[in-house]
């Protein structure tokens, strides 16, 4: 074998050990954009660097990850859902009716070893703090989104730990889409600006209806482990 | 001369499936239950809590059994559907009676979508297959001279599914089935482990899905199917 072959076998060898032994984690929004109906006023969603650029540091020596990078996630999972609530408007000098800033209060995961389970779990608490156009407080709203690998599904660790992730922020965002706009605060704020309602869909034509839908998101919620919606405006 | 390879392949074939014992139950609400050729039905999984959680491979593998045999309707999968109607159909989300289904068809940008996609039946699976009992032991070691296990190991599975059928022109529930299937793997060793499986979530499929199919074929009890 000539050095030449040595020396490539030896590159592969340190690629291959080195991508098993991965232990920083890229997670990958694949939340789809929600069935739902836009009102018509301008939103501004205002992510902090801290926010955008999240990485989860695992303090633990003993458990499977070092780092997880979620802050691409979550920043493309609120697009995506207040994208298709609002009209999303970007610049700073811009006109919004309404500023939307999330902030992640914990993330926290747990590993099949910790289980004794094939399963990764995955917690996520988000508060949000939504201002009118002059900063004046709207509602401040709590949020939790839990998800955990198909027990079925089979792969990679870093692949399960992606779909646990992707399940726990699809929670989020189906809360986020279904309740945001029938919150009381937010809901008399869309009334007061002319809105009207706040629409669900183009049928959401009435209070009553707007109520019974917002409960659609607490369906049973007992049985969710991690009861996500504390839904509480303050 | 029999080929001993063969016979060899037919043994173990024969070996290598253990026992599941099914029990299928049903229930029809309605009599004349009809599906027009071309409309769809979707079959979902539960997975509102933590404990509650239908396999993904067991509703596909009804999905499969439905659309092998009628051909002519369109059964949407499970993933697709989910992600298509999102945020709607979430394990938070998902209506747990018809009724709550009709709240969230009211909404015209949902009906409108189910309407282009022909759907007529919601067919809901909700249970799982979980391991109930275990016993025996294997030691296995591995020496200079070779290496090999011993002993004997035996288990349980355990599945127990209950589907309904939603028909959303009525919204009301016009057919349920009730499945219980137990099963138990054996693995005896001597040198080479020999696994003699039960496919309890498999037999179950199978189970549940002949009796969907006669929910949505059945001739002999004026099940119809308008062509």
């Amino acid at each position: 074998m000539s050095v030449k072959e040595i020396r490539v076998l030896l590159v592969l060898a340190i690629l291959m050990a080195t991508s098993a032994c991965s232990k920083t984690f890229v997670v990958v929004s694949e939340v789809p954009r929600p069935l739902v109906v836009a009102t018509p006023i301008a939103a501004q969603l205002q992510f902090t660097d801290e926010f955008r650029e999240y990485e989860y540091l695992e303090t633990d020596r003993k458990r499977a990850l070092e780092k997880v990078s979620f802050g691409e996630a979550q920043v493309d999972l609120f697009t995506r859902i207040f994208g298709a609530l609002f009209e999303l408007v970007s610049g700073e000098n811009e006109h919004s009716d309404l500023k939307i800033e999330p902030k992640l209060l914990d993330f926290q995961y747990s590993i099949p070893s910790e289980t004794k389970t094939t399963q990764f779990e995955i917690w996520l608490k988000y508060r949000l703090r939504i201002t009118d156009g002059q900063g004046d407080e709207v509602a401040d709203w709590v949020v939790k989104g839990y998800g955990k690998t198909p027990s079925t599904l089979l792969g990679s660790h870093l692949k399960l730990f992606n779909t646990a992730a992707n399940i726990a922020l699809r929670d989020v965002g189906a809360q986020l889409a279904i309740g945001f706009r029938t919150q009381p605060s937010i809901k008399e704020f869309l009334q007061s600006n002319g809105v009207g309602q706040a629409p669900i869909s183009e049928n959401t034509d009435d209070g009553k209806r707007s109520t019974q839908l917002s409960l659609a998101v607490d369906n049973d919620p007992q049985a969710i482990k991690q009861n996500a919606s504390e839904g509480v405006v303050e | 001369m029999i080929d001993k390879t063969r016979i060899g392949m037919l043994v173990l074939a024969f070996l290598s499936a253990g026992c599941t014992t099914i029990n299928v139950d049903h229930i029809k609400l309605k009599d004349n239950l009809e599906i027009v050729d071309g409309e769809s039905v979707v079959i979902l999984g539960r997975h509102h809590s933590a404990e509650i959680e239908t396999e993904i491979s067991l509703v596909a593998c009804l999905a499969v059994k439905l659309k092998n045999k009628l051909k002519d309707i369109v059964v949407i999968p499970e993933a697709e559907f989910i992600n298509d109607f999102y945020p709607w159909f979430e394990a938070r989300t998902a209506p747990q009676h018809p009724n709550k289904l009709k709240l969230v068809l009211e909404q015209p940008v949902i009906a409108n979508r189910i309407e282009q996609l022909g759907i007529r039946y919601f067919i809901w699976v909700e249970g799982s297959t979980e391991r109930t009992g275990s016993s025996g032991s294997m030691t296995c070691s591995i020496g200079p001279g070779g290496g090999g296990c011993f002993g004997f190991g035996t288990w349980e599975d355990t599945s127990d599914y209950e589907t309904t059928i939603w028909d959303i022109k009525t919204f009301k529930e016009v057919g349920r089935i009730s499945t219980e299937a137990v099963g138990t793997s054996y693995m005896p060793a001597f040198v080479v482990p020999i696994p003699l499986l039960a496919q309890v979530e498999s037999d179950a499929c199978k189970g549940m899905g002949r009796q969907l199919l006669e929910f949505f074929d059945d001739k002999e009890n004026a099940l119809k199917r308008v062509n």
